[in-house]
């Protein structure tokens, strides 16, 4: 008799703990979601044309770590902005945008250079991060070279669309079919190595 | 001078020689990490084969300029003249007169292509070997982008006439074109690797073209270009002559195309600097 009320006595105490914990977890789901809800709505960048605007209310969020799983999104609203108004300034404003990124450790120093490398450094970052020598890096030519178009036309975007730089895109241009004509012989004569 | 001095002596020289090794190496160390990479693409070697190359396709030129004017010249006046299928005895003796004109061209050819391909083999091998040991063993491509990067100025290579006379072909400017470049030019210029990348795929292109053209020659015997005296020109006359003049003129003047390569000033964006990687 003892043990069968202890049973149930377990039971219930059982129970009611699965009850506590199961209304427990629904108030911090709802909870979570209502926090959630608030920082989305806080994170969203709200569209305007003016340029410092747009960087002010991006830098303003970043400021938030709830927002910084945004950055790839507000970089793109940026530089889409950034267009509407080209000029020189555009590349300092990224690239104090970046450093207080970095500062804030919203991304690492290492994506902060790659984004302003791939979009306004005249050379190539995917060029610059490979370590091995041209005869072994260039047996992966055709990789090599569908990065650098792609960062091409990063560059297009952030050289020319975005800080007005023609002739900086030029460079650019100018590096990768230099690049690619020196590459081209490598990679030959490498392959009739004997 | 008691035994325990002299070994303190040996040891303090050896310890100062060990500093002064460490030191020389650290020198040379601090140098190549430092610096861009020292590469040497153009020995004494590699110039002499350019200066060879230019030499011998200048007197493949010689030979050939009259023989293909003057093939041209009867070719064009066939065309005009509306030969094409007629057996007037004009258009007969205007067609042997081309045959003739043509086993000519094979001739000259015959004769200077060995001496031609030899020319371009020594180059193109010597170009490679260089290549592939200064540019493919020693540099990442990250290096080759930074000796590319590091032409400030103009001064990286000299600028050579773009103005060709008449009678030099494509082949021998070509060549003698790059053997000043080389020769003149800064031996650690940041243009060098695209020089030297361009030598070796053009010497590389001109041994294909000899391939074809000889393979067209081996494929027409001279004495049967003569028994078709009577027949039509044939399109394989048309397309080894094209072959030819491809070979020797070229379809148009690169030379400004070799003299800018490379020439883009640079600015170092010092305030990014710590945006970009090196």
């Amino acid at each position: 008799m003892n043990r069968i009320s202890q049973k149930a006595r377990l039971n219930f105490s059982g129970r009611r703990g699965l009850w506590l914990a199961a209304i427990g977890a629904l108030l911090a789901l709802s909870g979570c979601a209502s926090q959630s809800i608030d920082n989305s709505a806080f994170c969203q960048f709200n569209y305007t044309k003016n340029v410092d605007e747009a960087f002010a209310q991006v830098s303003n969020k970043l400021d938030s770590s709830a927002c910084h799983y945004y950055f790839d999104d507000y970089m793109q609203e940026l530089l889409t902005i950034a267009k509407g108004a080209p000029g020189r300034d555009n590349q300092e404003r990224f690239a104090n945008l970046l450093r207080s990124s970095i500062d804030r450790g919203v991304i690492s120093k290492r994506q902060g250079q790659e984004i302003f490398g791939q979009y306004f450094d005249t050379e190539f970052y995917a060029v610059k991060v490979m370590q091995r020598n041209n005869c072994a890096s260039l047996q992966n030519k055709p990789a090599i070279y569908a990065s650098m178009k792609r960062e091409l036309r990063m560059k297009k975007q952030g050289l020319l669309d975005i800080s007005n730089d023609a002739q900086g895109f030029r460079r650019a241009q100018s590096h990768y079919e230099n690049m690619q004509h020196v590459f081209d012989a490598v990679a030959l004569a490498c392959t009739r190595d004997i | 001078m008691n035994t325990q001095t002299l070994t303190q002596i040996l040891r303090g020289a050896a310890v100062a020689a060990l500093v002064a090794v460490q030191s020389s190496a650290w020198a040379i160390q601090q140098k190549t990490a430092d610096g861009r990479p020292q590469i040497n693409l153009f020995p004494t070697s590699v110039v002499e084969s350019l200066s060879e190359a230019s030499q011998a396709a200048r007197d493949m030129e010689t030979d050939m300029y009259q023989v293909v004017a003057e093939l041209e010249k009867q070719k064009e006046v066939y065309e005009r003249t509306q030969c094409n299928g007629s057996t007037d005895k004009g258009c007969t003796q205007l067609r042997k007169n081309i045959r003739r004109a043509y086993k000519d061209m094979l001739d000259v050819m015959k004769e200077r292509i060995p001496t031609m391909r030899a020319t371009l083999n020594n180059t193109s091998d010597m170009m490679g070997t260089r290549i592939r040991s200064e540019l493919g063993r020693k540099m990442t491509p990250g290096d080759i982008q930074r000796t590319l990067a590091g032409r400030a100025t103009k001064s990286g290579l000299p600028t050579v006439s773009t103005r060709p006379s008449a009678r030099q072909g494509k082949l021998s400017k070509m060549f003698s074109r790059y053997y000043e470049l080389v020769r003149r030019g800064d031996k650690q210029g940041q243009s060098l690797p695209v020089l030297a990348s361009q030598i070796y795929i053009d010497s590389m292109e001109s041994l294909d073209y000899l391939d074809l053209i000889e393979a067209e020659i081996g494929s027409q015997s001279t004495e049967l270009v003569l028994e078709l005296e009577w027949g039509e020109l044939t399109d394989q006359l048309t397309t080894t002559v094209s072959e030819v003049k491809t070979l020797l003129w070229g379809e148009g003047d690169s030379g400004t195309e070799i003299l800018d390569v490379g020439l883009a000033e640079e600015t170092v964006e010092e305030s990014y600097s710590d945006l970009l990687l090196d």
